[in-house]
């Protein structure tokens, strides 16, 4: 068992070194060139016509006149302590900057993320746990929209109605628990439209077991075999998307906080794009390979606990 | 983890209840051959508005009329005017040609780097397995929407950058499925038999093991295709596509967002336009599964 926690720690740490070089890669061997990119801003757009002698004080400054190599290894052992280099537009500290805006996007994705488990469990149980066909097919039907509607329109839609249209929500800002429900269920509609389905897929197969049929012979009502029986185990396979719902949460949060006005990691990044901050954008990728990894580490480390026969067949081998 | 796997596979939508399962409610025939009538009538439409949009627009997509502007829809603008006074249908018109152009070229991106990935993993097996899988595994831990972010930083903005970046995001999928279709068909006795004959193992890959390896993949690329639409339009959105007089589905939405609470017609009917089209893509892809489903 021990042996199994060190080979899957390690397994993560090197996914995460190697999303960093991969990121490394991307940025920073691409075509773009930081340099000029701060000098445009720093000018007002003027790229031409500035003193050599001044770029190559500023490539010195910030190391890009060393080999790739050299600026990669530096890069790296930096990281490793935790520092992500400064801005290329405002020359603020990297790790500072998400250590700010952390906060605001924890909080925004923790209510999203219930969110989203609370809607695609109730669609998913319901489109299988009712009597009436109507009920049913209606609730069998949702999770295609889901998935089909654009976060930014929903998020949109939603200020229109609920904010505009009733009057009920704030449709911008940062303040309170009210400015967070309109982002948050605009990041949970698409994510809670895929757990519903693999939750209602797996809900279907675990009633097909024998040992359901078991039950039924047993006399246990329907709902007994449904909470009892079914949904337990009908709940396994969803673990192994928590880690693809995490990421999506991410990513949603770019969305989200730049139609909600909210500050956060996701309008961070936007704005990092935006301006082709190179050593932000890297900092926010590693931030959220960082939560990735850690979350499917996780729950490869609690899913034994939770379902045996994993646990009997890893001691097995 | 072998169980692991398999059990999520079981969870996928497409998966087969057992014999004996509650049969998962399907909507009745006549419902399903309206529900492809209708999704065949938006596609073919929409490819209309896509190669000819001259023929389906009613004005011109750039050039406003100011004393026009803000009108709700009506017989004239059919989904109203945007602040500058141009006919909003006009601009999701000819919006069509490059939004569908990047997510075609997104999952051509995706499919291909993804399916070579995939095939060479699973037919060369060994450490060409290992080599390209763990990288498959990096790039999943980074998650899609962040990883074409990314992309597009170092790409710099446009469609066609927007495009590649959200195909490189989807590499992983494709190389994930087509390994797996390669392990599964390179078991088949057919594939046996063939390398018992003595044919090429280049020529067994190309005429037995991709042939039978594509189904899924296909299956995957329309269903991406609707995937594609959605996540290009959300960095379009965001103002990494096209350059604004240029219309595309994303950047129409966005300029609409400072009119929400006195001209919602900016936003709402062009997003609606997405949705339609991703479902009808959708629905294409679910037709496209059943003769793959049924043959395994």
């Amino acid at each position: 068992m021990i042996w199994y926690l060190l080979q899957r720690v390690l397994q993560a740490v090197f996914v995460v070194w190697a999303a960093y070089t991969l990121t490394f890669t991307v940025l920073f061997m691409l075509p773009s060139d930081p340099v000029a990119i701060m000098l445009g801003t720093a000018s007002g757009g003027e790229t031409t016509g500035i003193d050599p002698a001044q770029i190559a004080a500023l490539r010195a400054e910030y190391g890009f006149d060393q080999p790739v190599i050299v600026q990669y290894l530096t890069m790296l052992g930096d990281a490793l302590r935790g520092d992500f280099g400064q801005s290329i537009l405002t020359g603020a500290r990297v790790a500072e900057r998400i250590a700010t805006e952390l906060p605001h996007t924890l909080a925004l994705g923790g209510l999203a993320l219930v969110l989203a488990v609370t809607l695609g469990f109730t669609v998913g149980m319901l489109s299988i746990y009712p009597r009436k066909r109507v009920v049913r097919s209606a609730l069998t039907a949702l999770p295609p929209l889901g998935i089909a509607v654009p976060s930014f329109w929903l998020g949109i839609l939603l200020i229109q109605q609920v904010s505009f249209g009733w009057g009920l929500l704030p449709a911008t800002g940062n303040e309170g628990f009210a400015s967070l429900v309109l982002p948050a269920l605009t990041m949970a509609v698409p994510t809670g439209a895929i757990l519903a389905q693999v939750f209602a897929a797996s809900l279907r197969v675990t009633l097909a077991e024998p040992y359901i049929d078991v039950v039924r012979a047993k006399g246990a009502s329907r709902a007994r075999i449904f909470y009892g029986h079914a949904i337990r185990n009908a709940t396994l396979p969803t673990m192994t998307l928590v880690g693809l719902l995490v990421g999506n949460l991410v990513g949603g949060a770019a969305i989200a906080e730049t139609i909600f006005g909210r500050s956060g990691i996701g309008r961070l990044t936007v704005q990092a794009v935006s301006n082709q901050d190179i050593p932000m954008v890297q900092g926010v990728v590693m931030l959220a390979a960082v939560t990735t990894v850690t979350v499917t580490l996780l729950v490869d480390l609690i899913y034994p606990l939770i379902d045996p026969r994993v646990r009997t067949r890893a001691a097995a081998q | 983890m072998s169980k692991l796997t398999t059990a999520a596979q079981d969870a996928t939508p497409s998966a087969d209840p057992a014999p004996g399962a509650p049969r998962p409610y399907r909507f009745p025939k006549p419902v399903r051959r309206a529900s492809t009538a209708l999704a065949t009538v938006v596609l073919v439409m929409i490819l209309g508005w896509a190669f000819l949009p001259e023929m389906f627009a009613t004005h011109d997509p750039v050039a406003g009329v100011p004393t026009e502007k803000l009108q709700p829809p009506g017989e004239e603008h059919w989904f109203g005017t945007d602040n500058l006074g141009r006919d909003i249908y006009s601009r999701v018109v000819h919006g069509s040609a490059l939004s569908l152009q990047a997510a075609l070229i997104a999952v051509l991106v995706a499919s291909t780097a993804g399916s070579l990935i995939g095939l060479l993993a699973g037919y060369l097996r060994g450490w060409v397995d290992d080599v390209l899988m763990r990288m498959v595994d990096v790039a999943i831990a980074v998650p899609g929407m962040v990883l074409s972010l990314a992309i597009v930083t170092a790409l710099g903005f446009g469609t066609v950058n927007v495009a590649v970046a959200v195909g490189l995001a989807g590499v992983t999928t494709f190389a994930r499925v087509m390994r797996a279709e390669v392990l599964r068909v390179t078991t088949a006795q057919y594939v046996e038999a063939a390398v018992v004959c003595g044919v090429r193992r280049w020529a067994v890959l190309a005429r037995h093991v991709l042939p039978n390896a594509l189904g899924p993949v296909v299956v995957l690329a329309a269903l991406e295709f609707g995937t594609a639409i959605l996540s290009v339009s959300a960095l379009s959105f965001l103002g990494f596509g096209a350059a604004p007089p240029t219309p595309e589905w994303g950047n129409i939405i966005s300029e609409g967002r400072n009119y929400l609470a006195t001209a919602g017609w900016m936003t709402t009917l062009p997003g609606a336009i997405v949705v339609v089209v991703v479902l009808a893509a959708n629905r294409f892809a679910r037709i496209l599964e059943r003769p793959v489903r049924s043959e395994q």
